[in-house]
């Protein structure tokens, strides 16, 4: 088979450009094959052959257009991270890393600090801290899933749901100790959210399930735990030993789950395409 | 004529020209440009990311042979593929019989 310096450059960039595509060596074959094909039918019609691989790239199209095209996913989204998904991913995981604070700060607090807990002085404020911190958590999620919308290409009303129940889970976090309110509005939204990105078949579905199902999963276990009234009563009448362990699986689930959404929406990993199996 | 008029309309284009059979790539654009007498101006590499997508969307399926030692990826036109070619057929007949009925000044469907 013959070969063409400046096709082959071409598709060499065109190589590197698509590095993050799984299916990279067959869109290159089939560019190769496409441009292959125009040169030597230009050159059965009389053109030199230098001038025929010009017509034949040009053609074809200008690479930062094509990268930009192949850019998009085969439902709109984006494969490629732009600026604001990668704020996005970052918003993802400032609020992984509050969300896991928040289930620490809560876990030292009903293990070492609830009998000598008093609502002066320093116990207030590290609580007003922790409270702080799940409702910026919270924000920080309604920002992470626009980035999934625009990185998935979703729309309709799904994400819309999604966004305004972590939005309402912002005030509900502020009642902090109201654990069904926060996590019941916070756990549907992520639910949502996870099901946007579960749906677009990218990224890993292992953190969208853990992101979608950590809250959730959390407020089942604080329920079940309180219904068969597992461990001591409290002075207000509630099961710590069911808060401890519901908000422990809630908090750090969904902090896993959404550090592994933030670190792709930061990435380049791609792709909604399998590779097609050479044939034998 | 600019490739942007096409946007929108170039999954129909695609599946009428693969409703005469299976064709690859260059065929498929070299037959586009044929029966248009060359009035898109479209970078002949954006019709692939737009092949793909109707693949993924179970409209066309494709299969890879070697030919003169090049791997080529032949697309063909589903079930599914044609229902939806009938399907956008009709409802650019109806668009663009009621837009020639505007530029006419009649009333649609009373054209002449």
């Amino acid at each position: 088979m013959a070969r063409y310096a400046l096709i082959d450059g071409y598709l060499d960039a065109m190589r590197d450009g698509l590095h993050w595509r799984r299916d990279l060596d067959d869109l290159v074959s089939e560019m190769e094959d496409h441009l292959y094909s125009t040169v030597e039918t230009l050159c059965a019609t009389g053109n030199d052959r230098t001038v025929a691989e010009r017509k034949a790239l040009d053609r074809f199209g200008d690479p930062k257009t094509l990268a930009a095209v192949y850019a998009s996913t085969t439902n709109g989204g984006l494969a490629m991270p732009t600026q604001f998904t990668r704020r996005a991913g970052t918003f993802a995981l400032i609020s992984a890393a509050l969300i896991a604070a928040f289930g620490a700060y809560w876990i030292i607090w009903m293990v070492f600090l609830d009998s000598q807990f008093e609502w002066e002085g320093a116990g207030s404020t590290t609580y007003t801290i922790a409270t702080v911190a799940l409702a910026v958590a919270f924000f920080s999620m309604t920002f992470a899933t626009v980035g999934i919308t625009q990185r998935t290409g979703t729309t309709g009303v799904m994400p819309i749901i999604s966004f305004v129940l972590l939005g309402l889970a912002i005030p509900a976090a502020m009642v902090s100790w109201f654990i069904a309110g926060w996590m019941l509005l916070g756990g549907l939204g992520a639910l949502i959210g996870s099901i946007v990105l579960l749906r677009s078949g990218l990224g890993n579905p292992a953190f969208a399930l853990l992101y979608g199902l950590g809250l959730l999963a959390g407020l089942t276990t604080f329920t079940l735990l309180t219904t068969m009234e597992v461990g001591r009563v409290d002075e207000w009448g509630d099961y710590p030993v069911a808060a401890l362990v519901g908000i422990g699986v809630g908090c750090f689930t969904t902090a896993i789950g959404l550090a592994g959404i933030g670190r792709w929406l930061r990435s380049e990993n791609p792709a909604d395409i399998e590779p097609t199996p050479i044939p034998a | 004529m600019s490739g942007q008029a096409l946007k929108g309309h170039l999954d129909l284009l695609l599946l009428a020209i693969l409703s005469d059979g299976a064709k690859h790539g260059y065929a498929v654009i070299d037959e586009l440009r044929r029966r248009s007498d060359d009035a898109f101006d479209l970078p002949e590499g954006t019709v692939y990311p737009a092949l793909h997508r109707l693949e993924k969307g179970g409209l066309l399926t494709s299969e890879w042979t070697v030919v003169q030692g090049r791997r080529r990826r032949t697309y063909r036109l589903t079930d599914q593929g044609r229902g939806a070619l009938g399907e956008q057929r009709q409802s650019w007949q109806l668009f663009t019989g009621a837009v020639q009925s505007v530029l006419r000044g009649v009333t649609w469907p009373d054209t002449p």
